[in-house]
């Protein structure tokens, strides 16, 4: 395994009861801790699903959680669980909003050449891996994809992804069976590496 | 259920539980067999998931600096607009449904309606309160405040005093006012014992019918004993003369017993507010 980062792994481990304790009590360190650790996650899920300004819905997301703190108690990963019901329930939002198909590799690629990268041929190297990524994903069927998303991407357990998506565990563990063989036959047949 | 539990046109798919999760999340080869191939899948997501954290926006930021306070428990203060009341609602839906001549209009009359209240509360710089005042002084029967008349005014009586139009001397100086005010003490001094004992007691040292001074008068008081035993020249009658520096307040402040005992009573006040016995 190579030093990328791996999806769903972003956490800040045996300082969280401390951080969100912090952070409920309103502390900005704690605030801004929490949003770096899982905004890129966020960020990079809502654009795989082709929202339309994933940033700007980044945003919203975290206004949200951070402000509804207060009423949240548990885990790191059941508050990983929490920020990814809100992420996707706003996704529903953005789409009935817009009204349109989720935009693969659109503007929101063109967007963010855009932006000042330390590195660019990480950066070039990481928009092509999203790219495959979205272009993978756009085979899938809508609610394959929300899972297998939520699975892989955002770490979530069968129960954490049924609670999210308003399914049945049962229902759950269906649409990840058909997604990865979905996805298993897409990468036989056209055998880009990913 | 299977392992292989996949459609019948499918692959057959193993089952991903959440130790085959972890692993593939911790980029390891997969300890349940079947699922080598989704580990590239799993590391690009990965990427997708490192970008930097994305640009905050107002809203955020704010909340990110200055973070919020809670109180009344656990719930989080968030500032809100406060909500029109009724009466404030009805006016906005009136001025929303006017036209737009009928909008200026209305903007021209309370821009002058706040200019005319500035102007009566003598708020306005001396140049728009004069213009105001002269304004208002001419269509109404309403006079405003005009400190620029005022200062004139001011100044030309002022300019003749020290012309000596007034009274015949020139500026106005210290002598001038001290033989005014010389004549009028020797006034006092001639007419205070013909008149009542209390001018006298007042004056300290006049010369009354009965020749009882203020400080006798006073040793007749409850405060007898506490009396100075003798008068500063603060009187304006009398001997004590015109333009003394007692008439004028410019000399040393006077103490006397009573000013005396009248500080004493500062700290009792003082701790009267502090105290529990305060409302």
């Amino acid at each position: 395994m190579s030093d990328r980062r791996v999806a769903g792994r972003a956490r800040i481990g045996t300082d969280f009861d401390s951080v969100l304790q912090a952070a409920r009590s309103g502390a900005p360190w704690a605030l801004e801790r929490l949003y770096q650790v899982f905004s890129p996650t966020v960020l990079g899920y809502l654009r795989i699903q082709g929202a339309g300004d994933p940033e700007d819905l980044t945003n919203e997301v975290f206004l949200g959680v951070l402000r509804g703190l207060a009423a949240f108690a548990g885990t790191e990963e059941a508050f990983r669980s929490w920020i990814f019901t809100v992420a996707h329930s706003r996704l529903i939002d953005d789409r009935r909003r817009t009204s349109r198909r989720p935009q693969i590799g659109g503007d929101a690629f063109d967007r963010d050449l855009d932006r000042p990268g330390g590195d660019a041929e990480a950066d070039a190297l990481q928009r092509l891996g999203s790219q495959r990524v979205q272009a993978l994903c756009e085979q899938l069927v809508a609610d394959q994809r929300d899972v297998l998303l939520l699975r892989l991407m955002a770490g979530l357990t069968i129960e954490a992804i049924a609670e999210a998506l308003g399914k049945s565990e049962g229902a759950v563990k269906a649409l990840q069976r058909r997604g990865l063989a979905k996805l298993r036959k897409i990468l036989e047949r056209d055998p880009v590496p990913l | 259920m299977s392992p292989f539990d996949g459609d019948t046109d499918e692959m057959p798919t193993p089952v991903l539980d959440d130790r085959a999760l972890d692993a593939l999340l911790r980029g390891t080869p997969s300890p349940q067999a079947g699922f080598d191939w989704l580990l590239p899948f799993v590391e690009d997501l990965g990427v997708a998931s490192s970008e930097p954290a994305p640009v905050v926006h107002a809203a955020l930021a704010r909340l990110l600096a200055d973070g919020f306070s809670t109180s009344g428990g656990d719930q989080p203060v968030v500032p809100a607009a406060p909500a029109p009341t009724p009466s404030r609602a009805r006016l906005v839906r009136r001025l929303a449904g006017l036209g737009l001549v009928a909008k200026v209009a209305l903007g021209v009359g309370v821009a002058a309606a706040s200019t005319t209240a500035a102007g009566a509360a003598g708020v306005l710089p001396a140049p728009a309160q004069h213009a105001v005042a002269t304004v208002v002084d001419a269509t109404t029967p309403f006079t405003f405040p005009d400190r620029a008349s005022d200062k004139a005014v001011t100044g030309a009586t002022v300019s003749r005093d020290a012309t000596g139009a007034s009274d015949g001397v020139a500026g106005v100086d210290g002598k001038a006012v001290s033989d005014e005010a010389r004549n009028k003490g020797q006034d006092a001094g001639t007419t205070s014992g013909d008149t009542t004992n209390a001018g006298a007691a007042s004056n300290g040292t006049g010369s009354s019918g009965s020749g009882a001074t203020g400080i006798d008068r006073a040793n007749e008081t409850p405060a007898a004993g506490n009396t100075p035993t003798s008068v500063p020249g603060r009187g304006n009658g009398g001997t004590s003369g015109p333009g003394s520096q007692g008439s004028n307040g410019g000399g040393p402040p006077v103490t006397t017993p009573a000013a005396a005992r009248s500080t004493n009573t500062v700290p009792a006040a003082a701790s009267s507010n502090s105290g529990p016995g305060r409302p």
